[in-house]
This record gives C-alpha cells, structure tokens and sequence, in this order.
C-alpha cells in the first residue's frame, strides 16, 4: 500500500506534520507481516485481557478496520507518534478548547486530554447503533409525552407510579402542555458500551443537557491532521456538519420562515462554556445568559444595543431548576423570570423540554426496553446492562450481598458523583455505602461491572489498550439525525473504568467507516 | 349565599425596582357547592394579564412591569356563591380504611400522599404526634381526621409574628404557637403519615374574631382538605377547629403552600420591599368599604442582588453538563 | 450586538485606558524625578496621585509610597493593577469577542503584574518595569487594532478608550491649571505634562522647546491631530457613537448624539486665550469632564441599561 504524494498548499503548521506524513518510506515496506498485540512495536506491551479490544482479536491479530492504522503505527519513527501527539495538545490549548474541571481546588483550565489514536467503527456496527438509537428516542419521546399526558404506561401497570411521580425530575408543570413535534428530547448523547463478547449496549442515556459534542469535533480535526493518509484510506464519514445539523433541528421546531434562535449558557465559568460558545459561534446563532433575556407580556426576547428582539427557540444549557426563577427555584440568577409560562403559551420554543430528565433517571433506565415495545410494538435493537433496582427487596439484599462485584449508581446523578464501583472500593467504602442503600434503597440502582472494550491509546511513549465508552449525539426535531460519529471517552488511568472528563479522563476521535 | 371579596396586595419598594415578574392565584375556584361568579383583577402599574391553569386546576394569572416603579399594587375583586353543603355524618363506618386501596386511588392523590416542601415528617413532629396521641389515627377515618383537626386547635396558640412565610413547621412546633398555614401544614403531613390524601388549601374566610375564630378576617386563610373514599375531598379548618364549611371560600389549592402563595414574583434591583394585605369578605348586600384599612403584614427580605464575582462563579460552575 | 457584551467591551477599553495612563505617569514621574528638588518633585508627585484619584491611598510622602499606592495597590479601584485585572474581567466575559491576540496580551500583562511589588522594584531601576508594560500597552492596542473586526463591538471599545481618555487628561490639565495644587508648576513641570501625555515631541516640532503654559494647555486641550489632545478623543468618541447601535430607533440615538454634539461643538470652538485670561479655565475642563459623563449615562440608557421600556 504506497502513499500518494500531494501536492502540498500553504497550510500553516499543518505543513510540519505533512511532510513527515508525504516524505517517509512506504509504509509496508519493512514489515514482514501485520503486527501483532505484545510482540510488533509499537505494541509489545499491549496488554490483552478480559474485556473486548477494539484493534486486535483475542489472538493478538490485528482487525482488518484497524489494518491501515497499525501498520502506519508500526512505521512511525520511535518520537514521532509523541511529537503528533503534543502537536495535538498544543493545538488544543491555542484554541482555547478548555474544560474546567470541579474537583480541581485551584479552579484553572485545563484540557481535556486528547489521545491521537482513532477509534475506528465498521460501517455494520455503526448501522446497528443508529438503528438501535433512532428506536430510542422515538420510544422515549412518546414515553415523555404519555407521562405529561394520560399515562397510560402507569394506568397499564408498566411502570410503578412512585418511581415517576416521586422522581425529582418529573416535572408536573409540564402536564397538558404540548410540545413542538411531540419532540420533548431534540439533543440525547446516549453511552454505549461494548460488552466482552463485541455488542454493543447502552449504558445510559443524557438527555437533560448533553455535552461533549464539541470535543467529538474538535478531535476530528486535530487527529485527521495528524494521519491524512490513514483517515483518507480508512475512508471515515465526515461529521463536520454537525452543528447544521443541530441547527436544523432547531429550526424545525418552529413553523417561520425567520427562526431566531437563543444558545443560553449560565456563563463564562461553567465547565462546558467553551462548547456553548463554540455552538453558538458555528450555528451563527446569539449566546446569551440570563440576564440577556427579559420576557415582557410573555413573549421572550434579548437585550442588544439596537433593541429588543425577539426569541423563538431557546437551545439551552441550562438545568430546569435553575431556568426560571418564577416557576422553579427562586434563588436561581442564571435563568430568565417568566421563560415557561412564555412556554407553557407556546410563544417560545425550548429546546430540550423542560422535564426530560426523568427519561434519564436511572432507575427507568431499567425500563426502556419495555418502553420500546410497550409503544412501539418492537424489540428493542440496543440492549442495556442488566440492572437491579435496590427499590425491590429481593434486588435490595442481592446487591448488599454482592456490592463488590456491582457497580451502584444514585439514581438522578450524572457525571460519575454518587457511585461506588465495588471492586475497586475498600471494605470501608463499601460498608458505608451499603448504610445508604439500606436507609435509601429507592434512590440507588446496581449493576454488575462491565468490562469497557480496550482501544489503543498513546501512554507512555507507548500504544497500550485502555478502556473507553462511546457517545454518539442523536438530534431529534421534525425529524431524527444523527451524525456518523461519536466521542469516545477514555479511562487515562490504567484498568480504570471511569471515562468522565469531569474525573480526568481523555477521549478520542471516533472514525466510522463508510463501507 | 353570595360573598363578595376583595383582595389588596401593596408591595412598596426601599428603591425603584424594575423588571417585576408576578403569579397570582386568588381567583376562587368553581367546584361543588362553590362556584365563580365574577372576577376581576386590577393591577398597578397597569399591565397585559395573562391566565393559565396549573396542574392543579387553580387559575393563575400573570403580569410584568418592566418601567421603573417603586409601588405594585394588586387588586382582585370576586362574586362567589355558596351553594348548600351536604351534611357529613358524624363518623364514617368502619370500612372506610379499607377504601384506600389501589382501585379507588388514582394518579390524582399521589401527589398529596408524598411529603412535600413544607408538609413533611420531621423528629419534632413525630415527638407532637406521639405526645398527643396521634401516632396512630383513632377510630373511622373522618373521625380521625375530626380528632386531629381539634387536637392542633387546642394545643397550639394562634399568634401571628412568631413564624413566617418560608417557616418549616419545626418553628411553630417548638413555639407551640403559629398561624393558619402553619397548623395547616401539621395537619396534611400528619394525615399522610396515615395515608389519607391530603392537600393545602389557600382562600378567604368570612368573618374572622367575631365569629369566634382566631384567625382575623382581613387577610386570607388558609386550610386543609383530606381524601375520603365515600365523600371524596372533605375541609378541615384546624386553625379553628371546624369542619371548612359555608364560610370558607376556596381559591387555590395544592400539595402545600409553596404550590399555591397568592402572589409570587421576582423583580431586579437593589430594594427592601414591604408587603401589606388587606381582605375583605362580605355578603354582597353589604356596601364595599375603601382600603385605609391596609395594614401592614411584615417586611420581606428583599431578594438577592446581583451575586458578587465569586458566587457566579460558584452557581455557574454548579450547572453540571452530562 | 447584546448589551451585556458591549457593556463588557467598553468597560474592557475604559480599564485598560485608565491602566495604561497611570503607568505613564508613573514612569515619566520616576524617570524626571532625579533633575528636581526634593519639594518639587513631591509636589509633582502629589499633583499625579490627584489626576489619578489615588490621594486617600498615599500614607506617606515619599516616592516609594506614592508609587505603591498607585499602582500595586489593590484597595485602589484606580490603581494600575486594578485596573488590569477589572480590563481582563470584562475581557474574560467576552473572550469569544476577542481575537486570541488581544485576549492573550491582556491575560499575560495582568498575570504579570500580580506578583510584582513596589519593593521588589524599588531598588534597580524602577521605572524599568513601568517602561515595559507601557510598550505591552502599544503591542495590545496594535492587535485591538489590526486582529478585530471593526464591527459594532470594536466601536464600542473605542468609545470606551475615548471617553476615558478626555477624562484622564482634562482631569491631568486641572490639576496643572485649576490651581487647587498649593506649589504652583515650574518650567519642568509644564515638560513633565508633556511627557505625561507623550506630547513633548509633537509639541515642539509645533511650537519649539520654548515651554509656555498656555500653548500646552491649548495643544493638550485643542489639538485635533495629536492622539492624546481631548479635542482629538472627542472626536474619536463622537464617531465611535454614531457607528454603534446601528438598529437603534433614531429617537433613541439623538438622545445620545445631541449631547455628543454639543460636547464637540464646545471642544471646536473653543480658545485656549479666550479661556485663560478669563480665568474661565477651570471651570471649561469641569464642563468637558461632566458632559462626558452625561454622555456615559445617556449611552447606558440608550443601548445598554435600557429596560424596556425604551421599546415599549
């Protein structure tokens, strides 16, 4: 396999990377045979276990989707892949793309780290995937609007009422009013994992105010700067188109030919602020805070030099109980007084509804696959990870007996907080946190530990398997769409299973293959 | 019987305040023996109403006022005829427990069988349960109730001043004393502790001290409805220790009073506000009277200004992005 | 473009402005303080601690105290690492308003005088450090300059920088002219101002190096080319305002340009004679200081703080 030399234009400091990339030997030129896992450089450390490796099978074979990359791997000169990969981190960092982390006492911007080695998925994986998610969502508007409605799915018995109803996230004001398209979630980015015998499940949804879509792009063009030749002869589909996408979306939500539309932030020291920004920046759309907006005889509108201007879909990114002071808590100074009667009167749009938490809560997670056919007269084409809720006795004591081999999870957190993973917690943490579950079990669900496939990642000097998740964003308007690719978190720490950035862990760009 | 109220509110402001956002629920509901003659609300500044109905069932009206003010001044003014109450008998039978059962309990009572923000078990208010005998509920489940509305009556002093609006029922409870929407927080969160549906009530009373209540007339009431299989949604008053009956006229109700303050609002700038009320509640073939009867209730808090660098920083970072 | 964010950018410019003219006057101060007397030169010294604001923070009179409190103090909201960090604030709010140039040149000057103290300076070449900073200003106005688009938002920086400037200076020329200082200014002193507004060249290729009072009073007042003259900053200001808020009503703008007209007209026909040997000098600079300030508040009113019910 040669590699084509182009022509190269001024491309700035893309020109460095190229020339290495144009100007090195044939790559199968020197090699005696694909290499392997633990035996070929620069893989001899790689370490094959339990759980699923994305490059190579269980004998050490490297996967054909992942032939062009291993091999290139192979032939990169010892410093180079290190230099690519701090040339990526750089390049981060000038751009600004930074991720504040909550536990971090000194509060500085930090980036989220960037492994430069693709995650690559076949063209028939990703299929599945989308099929399975398309399903989801359907599935999990119609549920959200059968529980603001008639509820049926509790009259049925399908699910327990309390679970509902008692869920903080259940948003009663949201009875009775309709929603644009029925489409209460427009922006779910669902977790999928892939189990130890290759399938794909979903480990759980987020469809309050998903984020990370920002870094999904991001990577992409950082990483396909550093292997052109290798994304051009994988033949990866583009997902640049994401944010006319999400704009699409949006749009559709509104019957005018003129859509105005709002991102709302809480503000320059959220985490996630650099993604509203960018967002909003790529969508052509105005970012504004709370206190940008005034609704005035319930119409909705922003404060600019020229004047007030109206509001008609307000994209935010910001928690129900903090978006109106009127209607939730009081003490919220991010959110806009008034905003939801102005949506309750149909004069704004708000996108996602408000109220769809309660599609994420944990606890119903363990019900989606009966919502799906409970509504959709289908099976489910995802599957999930068995769960126990603690909430059933018998699935109480089961987990109490077993906390060190289940992962329990606080129903209604995100973001890794509220979690013990049992194997890894000492006999004390493990104690303590049975006392919670015993004197709270409605709150907590458990789940065996799953192995996280492994995919090659740059640690060390070295290409080393380490564990990751993936999470494709799924937009959902007048219609579903969603973008061939996904952010694919790793664990940074060796064996570890936690992939949340806010915890410190990295990700990755994820390549679907397009045949 | 025809009762005409008028309900004053008067926020007076410390500074021209601006941007002020206001819910209202004051208009009496139409339900049973009750029904809505007319209604009409004023407001000062003048301002474009609008009206929708919350989940349950209470009409709430809205309004903002954007141009700097340093009054708001509300002013509702309703016809509400009282049809014949059908007598309760003095206990139901010995059956009634067993009526709280799945069949007869619907989505509707779920969200007054769970605590709720004010009406919530606490140690203080097992400790009053158990020191009354209220642990357990005595007899047929109206008798219960009836017992329990007497009891709070006579164990705890009606005094304005020792708590307010925002009181958890801790403090009227260690104070033996309260108002009306503290008893009638006692009263719900004990009623569901034995599993009887329970909801707040927010409205008018006609007459007050002269009839023997404790309450005064002049400002509005507020009290509590329980759930009887065999006669669906009964009113007790535990504030006087009467069943809610001709008398009592319903404006708003919900799971306690967070779901159902006559007025709430926000409003931007750096401003005490003061807030005086005055009701007035009569037959209507009683001449109105004018409102120098205003009298002051008590001084609100203003609410929180801009926050400083710091604490935006610190709500802002809260916003947790999944 | 929204309020908030113009109301950050032109507060950024107002700061940074502020900053950068106290650290003139700092460094032209220290470097001219070794050719006067001790009274002289502290009587200088106050007469820049007044033009700044910073009177209630000097507890000594000594140059080391004065220059502590006027720039490193951090209980003086005008002093310059106040001002600094306030520019970098608003700054920060609006970064995506920013080019990454500006926003890094003012991030790294504010980061780089956090640590720094008055002694740590002191004893080698103090004005050094302020000589520096100066020419980090000159690199941050060139980036504001050729790496933003000179959109609404820019103009809402130059309004800011504009209107600090006729402030700073008339409040620079009272204090030489108003007579509230007890010493009255000596012929140094009048080279000083010059140099406090890096008008001492422009000004002798105009008028020699004879120094006279009244011609630099009159060039720093009615220049309309240099730079740093309150007749050239109006003007700046003046068309800065009629390149923002481009949508807004014209009811609503001729509020704002009305009062920016009549500011203009006062500068263009003003004279430097006229007003001298009517003692009237004092009382000119008090006008031009409040009409710029009336100016601010009606530019507030009219495109930021407006409230709606300016619309309704």
């Amino acid at each position: 396999m040669a590699l084509q030399r182009l022509t190269l234009s001024g491309m700035g400091q893309d020109i460095k990377i190229h020339n290495q990339d144009f100007g090195g030997p044939d790559p199968s030129i020197g090699l005696a045979h694909l290499p392997r896992a633990g035996e070929d450089t620069p893989y001899k450390a790689y370490a094959l276990g339990a759980a699923y490796d994305e490059m190579f099978a269980r004998d050490g074979s490297l996967r054909s989707h992942y032939e062009q990359l291993g091999i290139r791997l192979a032939t990169l000169a010892p410093d180079e892949l290190l230099r690519r990969q701090q040339a990526c981190e750089l390049s981060f960092l000038q751009q600004g793309i930074t991720f504040t982390l909550y536990n971090d006492a000194q509060q500085t911007e930090r980036i989220i780290p960037t492994d430069l080695l693709p995650r690559i998925i076949t063209a028939r994986e990703w299929d599945r995937i989308e099929r399975g998610l398309k399903q989801r969502i359907v599935a999990l508007n119609l549920f959200l609007r059968d529980i603001y409605g008639e509820a049926r799915v509790l009259k049925d018995g399908i699910i327990p009422r309390s679970m509902i109803f008692g869920s903080r996230h259940y948003r009663r004001e949201m009875r009775g009013i309709s929603v644009p398209h029925d489409a209460y979630i427009n922006v779910c980015g669902t977790d999928l994992v892939r189990r130890e015998n290759g399938a794909f499940v979903v480990l759980e949804d987020n469809l309050r105010v998903p984020s990370g879509v920002s870094y999904m792009l991001a990577n992409r063009d950082v990483v396909r700067r550093a292997f052109p030749a290798v994304f051009r002869s994988v033949g990866v589909r583009p997902i640049e188109h994401y944010p006319q996408a999400l704009l699409a979306t949006l749009k559709s939500l509104v019957s005018l030919e003129d859509v105005s539309i709002a991102v709302l932030t809480p503000g320059v020291f959220n985490s996630a602020y650099f993604e509203h920004a960018f967002l909003a920046r790529q969508m052509g759309v105005e970012l504004v805070e709370g206190r940008d907006l005034l609704v005035n005889d319930n119409i909705v509108y922003t404060r600019t030099t020229s004047g007030l201007k109206r509001v008609d879909v307000v994209y935010r990114r910001i928690d129900d109980d903090f978006i109106d002071p009127l209607a939730f808590r009081e003490d919220s100074s991010l959110g806009v007084s008034g905003l939801f009667n102005a949506y309750r009167a149909g004069n704004v749009v708000i996108a996602n509804a408000l109220g769809t938490g309660i599609a994420d809560d944990k606890a119903v997670y363990a019900y989606v696959p009966q919502l799906i056919r409970y509504y959709l007269s289908e099976d489910p084409i995802l599957g999930q990870v068995e769960t126990f809720l603690c909430r059933e006795p018998k699935a109480l004591s089961h987990v109490l007996a077993n906390l060190d081999k289940l992962v329990v999870k606080a129903v209604g957190e995100s973001g890794g907080y509220g979690m013990l993973v049992g194997p890894h917690a000492t006999s004390e943490e493990r104690a303590k946190f049975a006392e919670r579950l015993t004197s709270e079990p409605d709150n907590y669900i458990a789940q065996p530990t799953i192995q996280l496939s492994t995919a090659p990642t740059f640690v060390d000097g070295t290409v080393d398997a380490r564990h990751v998740d993936l999470r494709p964003f799924v937009l959902h308007g007048s219609e579903t769409t969603i973008v061939p690719g996904a952010l694919t978190r790793v664990a940074i720490r060796k064996g570890s299973l936690v992939v949340n950035s806010s915890q410190g862990g990295g990700s990755k760009d994820t390549w679907v293959v397009a045949r | 019987m025809f009762y005409s109220i008028r309900h004053v509110t008067r926020f007076r402001y410390s500074a021209p305040v601006r941007e002020s956002v206001m819910e209202l629920r004051m208009q009496p509901r139409s339900e049973g023996p009750q029904s809505l003659r007319s209604f009409q609300l004023v407001t000062q500044p003048r301002a474009q109403l609008f009206a929708y109905t919350d989940q349950f069932g209470n009409a709430v009206y809205h309004f903002n006022a954007v141009r700097e003010h340093e009054e708001l001044r509300i002013e509702a003014t309703a016809v509400v005829e009282l049809g014949n109450f059908r007598p309760l008998p003095e206990a139901a039978d010995a059956q009634e427990w067993s009526r709280y059962n799945p069949l007869n309990l619907t989505n509707d009572h779920f969200d007054f069988m769970e605590p709720s923000r004010f009406a919530r078990m606490s140690p203080e208010l097992g400790a009053y349960m158990t020191a009354n005998g209220l642990d357990e509920p005595e007899g047929d489940a109206l008798s219960a109730l009836k017992m329990l509305n007497t009891t709070i009556r006579s164990t705890l002093e009606y005094e304005p001043g020792v708590t307010e609006v925002h009181s958890p029922v801790e403090h009227a409870l260690g104070a033996k004393r309260g108002v009306c929407q503290d008893f009638a927080h006692i009263m719900i969160a004990i009623a569901r502790a034995w599993k009887i549906p329970a909801r707040y009530v927010s409205g008018y009373l006609y007459q007050g001290r002269a009839h023997g209540d404790r309450a005064d007339g002049g400002a509005t009431h507020a009290w509590v409805e329980a759930w009887l299989p065999s006669f669906g949604w009964v009113g007790f008053d535990p504030t006087n220790g009467t069943l809610a009956a001709e008398r009592h006229i319903r404006a708003a109700v919900g799971r306690d009073y967070a779901d159902v303050p006559p007025t709430r609002g926000t409003f931007k700038g750096i401003a005490q506000s003061e807030l005086a009320i005055a009701v007035q509640v009569e037959p209507t073939q009683a001449p109105t009277r004018n409102d120098d009867f205003l009298r002051i209730a008590r001084p609100i808090s203003s609410p929180a200004p801009t926050p400083s660098m710091p604490e935006l920083y610190y709500r802002q970072q809260q916003q947790q992005q999944q | 473009m929204l309020s908030r964010v113009a109301d950050s950018l032109y507060w950024m410019a107002r700061y940074t402005e502020r900053a950068e003219h106290t650290a003139r006057l700092i460094a032209v101060k220290l470097e001219s303080m070794i050719e006067q007397t001790h009274e002289d030169a502290m009587a200088s010294w106050k007469r820049v601690a007044t033009a700044l604001s910073g009177e209630a923070f000097v507890k000594q009179e000594d140059a080391f105290d004065i220059t502590n409190a006027l720039a490193f103090e951090r209980t003086n909201p005008s002093s310059l690492v106040s001002s600094l960090r306030l520019a970098r604030e608003n700054a920060r709010h609006v970064r995506e308003q920013l080019s990454t140039e500006v926003w890094e040149h003012l991030n790294r000057l504010h980061l780089r005088l956090q640590p720094v103290t008055a002694r740590a300076i002191w004893v080698h070449q103090p004005a050094r450090l302020f000589r520096e900073v100066l020419e980090e200003f000159q690199a941050l106005e060139g980036v504001t300059v050729s790496t933003l688009s000179h959109g609404e938002g820019w103009y809402f920086l130059e309004l800011g920088r504009y209107s600090e400037r006729a402030q700073l200076i008339s409040r620079l020329l009272d204090v030489h002219f108003g007579g509230a200082s007890k010493v009255q200014p000596g012929y140094f002193d009048w080279i000083v101002l010059l140099k406090f507004c890096t008008a001492f060249e422009p000004y002798t290729k105009l008028y020699t190096a004879a120094v006279h009072p009244e011609r630099i009073a009159g060039f720093l007042l009615f220049d309309e080319e240099f730079p740093h003259a309150v007749r050239f900053a109006v003007h700046r200001l003046c068309d800065a305002l009629t390149r923002v808020a481009p949508g807004a009503p014209p009811p609503r703008k001729a509020a704002v340009e009305r009062l920016a007209g009549r500011l203009r007209a006062a500068i263009d026909y003003g004279q430097i004679e006229e007003l001298m040997h009517a003692g009237r000098l004092a009382p000119f600079l008090e006008e031009i200081s409040s009409s710029c300030e009336q100016i601010h508040e009606a530019m507030y009113a009219a495109y930021i703080s407006y409230g709606a019910e300016a619309v309704m």
